[in-house]
Parts: C-alpha cells; structure tokens; sequence
C-alpha cells in the first residue's frame, strides 16, 4: 500500500511539474480587426504552448491600439505592466519616456545579430531602433496600397490593369471613374482615401517632404512638401471633387467592398476583408509617387517590459521569437492581410500556394522599398491628435493648407517645447 | 429625545423612586445612542458617498494646481498654470460651444416633442398601452446600442436616412462626417433616445392636475389652445422646469454616444466636455490638465444646480 | 374630453408616426441581425432578409467572450443593487423620520451625486481605485454607485408617508426604531423600493462609459461596453449584420423584460421623475 501511495505521489509530482514551474507571463495585444484575428492570436498562443510547456502566456485583448496603449499605461501606473505587449512602433517613444521597456540587443546577439536582423524586412527594423539599440520585434506590419475596382474601370472607360502610378494620373484616373448621374449627384466616387494621418503622411513622403525628425523632438509640418500634399488632397476632395469627405476608417473599406468607390487607399491589412466581401473583380498597386516613390509603414511589434523579472524576460523573448517566425509569420499574414515581417516567409510553400491564388497580397511586399519610417515624436498621441484634427478643419475649408498646417506646427512645437532637451 | 424614566427596570438598571443619579445614567446612555443613530444609519451611504463623490471634486481640484503628464511623470506643484493654459487653448473653447450647443439644440427639442407626446397619450385612445411602449422602449436599451443602430442609419449612400432622403429629393449627406452636422446628429440621437422618458415623466405631470380645473376651464368655454395654456402648463411648469434643468446637466455630461460614433469628429465638431477630459486624462496622459477641466466643469455644474435648487422651491410651494 | 372621429385619426395618426420612428430602428437591427454581409450594402434597404442565416450570432459568440460578459453584468447590476438596498434604506429612514443636527446640509451633500454624474469624476475614481488594487474588478465598477441619492430620495419620499401614527403605535407595542423599520416601513415601501430597482438595474446594466474606463481586460468587462468595444474594432463596425446580432443579444433581456413588465417599468421611472 505504501509503495503504490508513493507511486502515485510521484507521478502526481511529475505531471504536475511541468505546470508549476512553468513561468507565467501576460501579454497584452492590440487588434484592429476582431473576430478570426483574436482567434489567430490565441492559435498563436496555444501552438506556442505546445512548443514550450514550460512557458504559459496569458493573452489580454486591450482593443485598438490606443486603447491598448491606455491600458498598457495604467497598469504601469498601478505598478503592475504586462511582460511583453503589442505596440505600434511609433509608440516606441513614449514607452522609453516611460522607462517601461527594455532593449532586445542581449537576445537578438544570441540568435546571430545580424544575420536574425537580415532576415526581418530592413524597412521594419529601422524604426524600432533608438539610440543604436533595438527595443522591439516587429510583428504586425503594414503599408498603405492602393485598392481598384476592375469592374468599375470597365465602366468608366479606363484599362483594368492600368492602375494609376503617379499623382496625375491618380487624379485623371479619378475623374474619369467618377460618375455621376443626370443632376450631377455622384453615383459612384472615383476614390476614397479616410481620414486618416497614416495616410497623409505617406502623400507627403511622396511629395519629397518629410514629417518628424529621427530623434523625435520636431515636425515638419509647415514646409512647402507638406502644404503641397496636404493641398492635393484636399483639392481632389473639394476642387475636382471626386473624393467625398471625411470617411472613417472603416467605411471607407464597406464603400470600396460595396462597389460605391472606384478605388481606395488604406492598409494593407483589410485584404482578408476585401477578399471575403467584394463580388467584383480587384485588384491592387503601389501608391501613386510624385516627386519619388513612398510610403510610410505602420503596425506593431513585440515589447518586453522592465518590470518583468530575468526569468519572465527570458520567456516573453521565446514568445516573441516564436510568433515571428517565418511560419508563423506565412501563417498570420494570410490570417490578416499584415506583410509577414521575414523575408524568408514568403518564400514558404504555404506562402507561395497562397500569393499564387492571390498576386494581390504581394503588392505591400513589394512596396517595402520604399517605406519609410513613420512620424513619430515624443506626446505622440497628442501630436497625432493635433494633426489628424486640423486636417480635417482644412479639408472642411476652416483654414487653407498652409494657414493650418503652420497652425498645426505651432500647435505641436508648444507640445513638444518640454522636451527640446 | 428626553424621556422620563418610571420607576421599575429600566435599560436593565433597578431604578428606585428618588434615585436621581441613576435615573440622569440612565438617560445618558439612551441619549447618546439615540443621539448617534441616525448618524450610523446614514454613515454607510456617506462613507460611499465621500469617497466616491465627495473626495473625487475636492481631490480633482487639488490635482489640477499640478502639471502631470507625460514630459513631467512625477508631480509638480504649478499653481493655476493648468486653467492659465485652458483658458489660453482655443479647443476648449470649442468643447465649451460645442456642449451649449448640444445642449440648447437637445433640451427644449426633447421636452416640446415629450410634452406633445404626453397630451397626446393622455386622450383616452385604444391601444394606449401599444403607443406607450413604443415610444418607451428606447430607454431601456443602451445609449451603446442606440449609437449603433443610428450609425448604420445616418451611414451615406445606403444608410436608411439618406435612403428616403433621397426619396425626397435630399442630396446624400454624410452626416457625421460633415463639421456642420455631426453635432446635430448627435442631438437627434439624444433626442431619440430621452423622449420618452421625459414623456413619461410629464405624463405622471399631467395625470396630478386636477381633473375639475379642466372641467371648469371647459365649461367657462375656453379651447383646447387656450386650456392648455391657461391651465395645463402653469401647473406643469415646475415639473418642467426642473426637468430642463437636468436634462441640460445632463447634456453637459454626454459621452456614450460621442465616444461612439464621431470620437469627437470631424476637426474636433463633437467634442464634448467628458470627451475632452477623457482624451486629455486617458489618450494624452496629462492628467493635470484634464484636472482643471473637470475643475471648470464641476463649477458650471454647480451653476446649474443652484438654479435647480430654486426651481425646486418654487415647485414646493406650487404643490 | 372630445372623442370626435376626426380628432381621434388626429392624434392615432401623429402617435402612429412617432411610435413608427421610434420602433423601425429597432425593426432594423431585429432583422439585420439575420441577414448575409453583403445584403447591407446595397443602395435599396432590404428590410426582410434574402437568406436569413444564424451565422451572425455564432460569430459573435466566436467574436467575444459574450457569456463571461452577460454573467459579469448580472453580477454587477444585482451586486450593487442588494448593497444599494442596504445603504439608501438606512439613510432614507434616517432623512424621513429622524430628527438630527445638520439633517439639511447632509441632504444637500446628497444631492450632490445627483448634479455629479460619475461621468465628471473619472479621473479621480480611476486613480482612487488603482490605489485600492480595484481596477479592472467588477467591485471597482459598482463601487461609486454603492451611495445612491437618487435612491435615497425616492425611498425617503416613501418613508415619509407613512403615518407618524403608525409609527408611534408600534413602538408602543414594543416596536420601535430598527425593529419598526425592518418589519413596517421596509415592507410598506416596497412599490418605492421596485421603482428604484428597475431604474436602477436598467441604469447599470446599460452603463458605458465607467467600465469603460475602470476595466482593462474582458474579465470584469460587462455587456454593454462589450457591445462598444465590439463596434469600435474595424471588423466590428465593417460588419453591420455581425454586428446588429451583437446589439440585438446585449437589448434582448431588457427589451423582453420591458415588454412584460411594461407598467412597473414605466411608473418606476415616472416616480425617478417626481422623486428626483
């Protein structure tokens, strides 16, 4: 009787162990699309706990970014940060202003330094430098492209596989698609492009302007590049008229699905949206350059927090490390629409079945030569907010583009005053 | 609470006839107990309500003499800099029309449709009940869900009002993307979602006026019009001044349905005081600036309490 | 009053039209929620359904933790209420029938959560919570409503009618004070204590904004604010029948209880209106 006790105590221990010592960590992500896109974080997850039982990640779904952000935030403030979350590159600043974040040098050295880096897209690992210092591994990646309808070109007259490349045609091809009925009410738009300042940046980018400086403490928002940009669009909504006004980020996607714009402009990342709802046929390009081809990336990365302990640390990097892995990096692009962040996943079986039935999905890849860093700076929801606000006053006619971009600059150089160290 | 004590047991103490030092014990005891009850009885509510009411205004107004935000992470003490720079923001200015605004635009909407509503409910009609509900329901569900369902009707080109707008010959407006309109969408919403209530509550109005006034007034031979002016409203008023009052209070405090569905957009044309403090405190992470906002707003809070209160009393006396 | 024909189209016509734009919002997301994608979009509405289909509520529940929700609600809304019960009959009885220094200024302290709205005092709950290790806990979103003046003041108007007589024959009896008001005036107040119920319950279990701010995660997070952050998320929003069935599962008991209990609803809120 007292040798089975014994047994059973042992195997006890033994199954046990592993769930015990396991290290426990929290992560908080962001997700911008809802439904399948938690559901591929969790597969992530549990895929990874198979891979390491000594490991449990708690996975926290924190909403969009800035509200993934907020929580992130608070619960610095309440002394108790997650181990290692999702959050935007431009979030970088904030987040070392925070002193909440620890650099990744030690573990990217470890994995070969370099030769790891080469493999991530360079465009994706430039902005998450500071100081020679990496802090983050880039995970959720995008570009802005341009979406068309061929159905609608068809219609209009124009080639379905001739999308526009540069601003003029941009704006010919946009007025020929725009079409409008016996009383000169619009049917269907030419092109939408949201509100949004992602966007805009990309534009001024294009225009040969530049929007943040690298060490985060300046805009340029009231040089002549930025005016020109921002006067562009702006007449393309209210001159020429054929962008409407002040579509959000998500209706402005339902429009193109629906068949009510001839083109749009938007992430990358509503692929998988696109592919699922429009019953026409589409396809999509590189942004339209003026003065050179640009974009500005966005999305997110893994950060490891401070707080967290060596141990902690150490498991928050295995994740990290795991989810941005070319297999799984195939796999969450063709999940999302996001550009996998390695180069070497695209060149994975899964990956090349995938882009052959879908040739659209490459285009963002392909414009990775040309992507550039987005704006960041120090306060940078407030900048963003400043910017994105003003904007919208000068599309509703309130300023002109140079009275509210110099506005806007003023505004931001007040906010960024306090940092000028 | 002075009570004579009868000789006999009383509070367990043997009181003998003459024995005064007893008897004056024995009050004693009593006094302070009956003394304190009515303090314990409210403390619970007060120990809430300090902490969670109380505290939080005292404490809002302490915390906005400080500069606290993201360039500064530990405190400072800066004195009023904080309403100096509220004062010196043109945004705030903004948020401030923007809330009178909403309010004038939502307050005497709602309560002229709820008091037309009320009369109407109040003839004695078949499926009484049926109208009732109808017009009812939408308070029981969230101003979340509200938001939402006017988000897809307000949405341009096949949002329902656009839709029969078009019917009617309107261009397609984009409601909530337009600087000029977005506001009033909101109030339309605000609308929707309140009349009933204050439907309701001139209906509980209506039903105390004496039914021989009315009866009087028709049998002097006044109309409609005229009873409902001379005799009707004067004995509303009270009930619907005060209910004007709060519902103003409370359009200074909307935020479900800005947060919602224009996030304070188009260029900051529905940004309302909550919201504004919402995105200083949480977006921005400037603490003492929201501070001082919500300083401003709890003052012109109290504004309007005050003249709540006399609204009040006047409403006492009418009664 | 007249009961012309004429007069009685009248007012069955103007009811008709409001009651209409009142109900086809809620006709809408009814329908909607049954719908394919794609049939929001096109330019006609299509009230009915081409293919009605129950793929909108599964990927709901596939979309959020809808249950963990529904149960925090519940949780939430009947937690704080049994406390509220406590706290305004305490303080109610103490405002109706007691006599005690400073009884005015107290009341008008009351009243003070009345003007205030939990809305303008964020910033400072959120920080006092943290402090306490509340936030993101269900207590943390009950607890600046666990004083409720609103409630007071309703209970204490029922309080009041209660004839002195009453009271001063019970004590006689040997029932007085606490024992008066646990086995009387609490049994004689419950049309005041239902009126404040179902105000009360309705209120919490369509709050927005305070969760909102006090919860991080799902785990405390209650329906409503599951309905906004499910609308807030770009597939949430592009997806107007996923999210029409969203709406329509969050309103579902509310709605179903109004329609039941129409009157008690409906007079409950009548007395919040002459109450407060």
């Amino acid at each position: 009787m007292r040798g089975k006790a014994w047994i059973l105590a042992l195997l006890l221990v033994a199954v046990a162990a592993p769930t015990w010592a396991a290290t426990e960590i929290k992560f908080y992500y962001p997700v911008h699309l809802t439904g399948p896109l938690v559901k591929e974080i969790e597969a992530i997850v549990a895929d990874f706990h198979k891979a390491n039982p000594n490991i449990r990640v708690e996975p926290v779904w924190g909403g969009t970014y800035p509200e993934n952000m907020q929580k992130t935030v608070a619960a610095l403030q309440a002394g108790s940060p997650p181990d290692i979350a999702v959050h935007l590159a431009v979030d970088l600043v904030t987040l070392r202003d925070l002193d909440a974040v620890i650099p990744l040098d030690e573990f990217v050295q470890r994995e070969g330094g370099e030769k790891f880096l080469a493999d991530f897209f360079p465009g994706f690992v430039s902005d998450i430098k500071g100081d020679g210092k990496i802090w983050a591994v880039p995970f959720q990646r995008s570009t802005p492209i341009l979406y068309f309808n061929k159905d609608l070109f068809r219609k209009a007259g124009l080639d379905p596989n001739k999308p526009p490349t540069t601003w003029d045609e941009l704006l010919a091809t946009a007025q020929k698609a725009t079409l409008r009925d016996a009383s000169g009410k619009v049917i269907t738009w030419g092109l939408t492009i949201p509100d949004d300042i992602w966007l805009v940046m990309s534009f001024i980018l294009q225009n040969g302007g530049r929007t943040s400086s690298p060490d985060f403490k300046k805009v340029y928002l009231g040089e002549k590049p930025a005016i020109e940009a921002v006067q562009f669009w702006v007449d393309m909504a209210n001159k020429h008229k054929v962008m409407p006004r002040h579509r959000t980020f998500p209706v402005s996607v339902q429009d193109f699905a629906a068949g009510n714009t001839a083109m749009l402009i938007h992430s990358t990342g509503n692929l998988r949206f696109v592919r699922d709802s429009a019953k026409f046929e589409w396809g999509t390009a590189f942004l339209p350059k003026n003065k050179r081809q640009a974009v500005a990336i966005g999305g997110a990365g893994f950060y490891i927090f401070k707080k967290a302990s060596k141990e902690k640390q150490e498991a928050a990097w295995q994740f990290a490390k795991f989810a941005t892995s070319p297999e799984i990096q195939a796999r969450w692009n063709i999940g999302s629409g996001y550009i996998a962040t390695r180069r070497s996943a695209f060149d994975l079986p899964l990956m090349k079945d995938y882009t052959g039935k879908l040739p659209q999905a490459l285009v963002a890849r392909d414009q990775l030569p040309y992507a550039l860093p987005e704006m960041s700076t120090h306060d940078n929801w407030k900048m963003r907010n400043i910017f994105v606000t003003t904007f919208q006053e000068i599309l509703d006619e309130k300023y002109t583009s140079e009275e509210g971009m110099k506005k806007a600059q003023a505004e931001i150089e007040k906010v960024l005053a306090p940092y000028q160290k | 609470m002075n009570r004579t004590v009868e000789p006999g047991v009383s509070a367990g103490v043997l009181v003998k006839e003459g024995e005064i030092r007893v008897r004056e014990r024995v009050w004693t005891r009593r006094r302070v107990l009956a003394a304190a009850r009515p303090y314990l009885y409210i403390l619970p509510t007060f120990f809430f309500l300090f902490i969670f009411t109380h505290y939080p205004i005292l404490k809002t107004f302490h915390l906005s003499l400080f500069k606290w935000n993201l360039a500064t992470p530990k405190r400072e003490f800066v004195g009023l800099a904080n309403y100096l720079q509220v004062w010196s923001t043109p945004l705030f200015w903004q948020v401030l029309q923007n809330n009178v605004v909403f309010a004038l635009g939502t307050v005497p909407l709602t309560l002229a449709l709820a008091l037309a509503l009320a009369l109407l409910i109040n003839q004695k009609i078949r499926g009484l009940a049926i109208y009732r509900a109808l017009l009812f329901y939408p308070t029981m569900i969230p101003m979340a869900a509200a938001a939402m369902i006017w988000l897809w009707i307000l949405t341009p080109n096949y949002g329902l009002l656009n839709y029969y707008g078009r019917w009617l010959g309107l261009p397609d407006i984009h409601w909530l993307g337009h600087s000029r309109l977005a506001l009033w969408a909101l109030v339309l919403v605000g609308v929707w979602k309140r009349l009933g209530y204050y439907m309701v509550i001139f209906l509980a109005g209506l039903q105390v006026i004496p039914e021989h006034l009315n009866e009087a007034a028709i049998i002097e031979g006044a109309s409609p019009w005229h009873r409902f002016w001379r005799v009707t409203f004067p004995l509303l008023s009270p009930t619907t001044f005060f209910v004007a009052i709060m519902a103003v209070i409370d359009s200074f405090q909307a935020i479900d349905q800005v947060y919602l569905m224009t996030a304070g957009g188009p260029g900051n044309a529905t940004n309302l005081f909550i919201f504004y403090i919402y995105q200083n405190a949480f977006r921005f992470f400037d603490f003492g600036y929201a501070s001082a906002v919500s300083g401003i707003l709890f003052l012109i809070l109290l504004a309007l309490t005050v003249l709540a209160f006399r609204m009040l009393h006047r409403r006492v006396h009418y009664a | 009053m007249r009961s012309r024909p004429l007069w009685r189209l009248a007012v069955h016509s103007l009811l008709l039209v409001a009651g209409l734009v009142m109900v086809l919002p809620l006709l809408w997301i009814v329908l909607t929620a049954f719908k394919e994608r794609n049939e929001v979009f096109s330019l006609v509405p299509q009230w009915l359904p081409a293919r009605p289909t129950f793929n909108n509520f599964l990927g709901v529940l596939d979309a959020m933790p809808f249950w963990r929700y529904y149960w925090n609600t519940l949780v939430v809304a009947f937690g704080l209420l049994a406390i509220q019960l406590m706290t305004i009959t305490l303080a109610a009885y103490a405002f109706a029938r007691m006599e005690f220094w400073g009884r005015d200024v107290l009341f008008i302290l009351l009243l003070v959560q009345l003007m205030i709205a939990p809305q303008s005092t964020v910033i400072q709950n959120y920080l006092t919570l943290s402090g306490l290790g509340l936030l993101d806990t269900r207590l943390g979103i009950m607890a600046p409503y666990l004083a409720s003046a609103f409630g007071t003041f309703l209970l204490r108007q029922t309080f009041k009618s209660i004839p002195k007589e009453l009271e001063e024959a019970a004590s006689l009896d040997g029932c007085g004070g606490f024992r008066f008001l646990a086995h009387i005036a609490v049994p004689l107040a419950v049309p005041g204590y239902l009126a404040f119920a179902l105000v009360s319950l309705t209120y919490h279990w369509n709050e927005f904004f305070w969760p909102l701010v006090i919860t991080e995660t799902s785990k405390a997070r209650t329906l409503t604010l599951g309905l906004g952050i499910f609308a807030q998320t770009a597939e949430g929003s592009a997806d107007w029948t996923m999210l029409m069935a969203a709406t329509l599962m969050v309103i579902a008991v509310p709605v179903l209880c109004f329609l039941i209990f129409q009157r008690r609803f409906i007079n409950s809120f009548m007395q919040s209106g002459l109450g407060g």
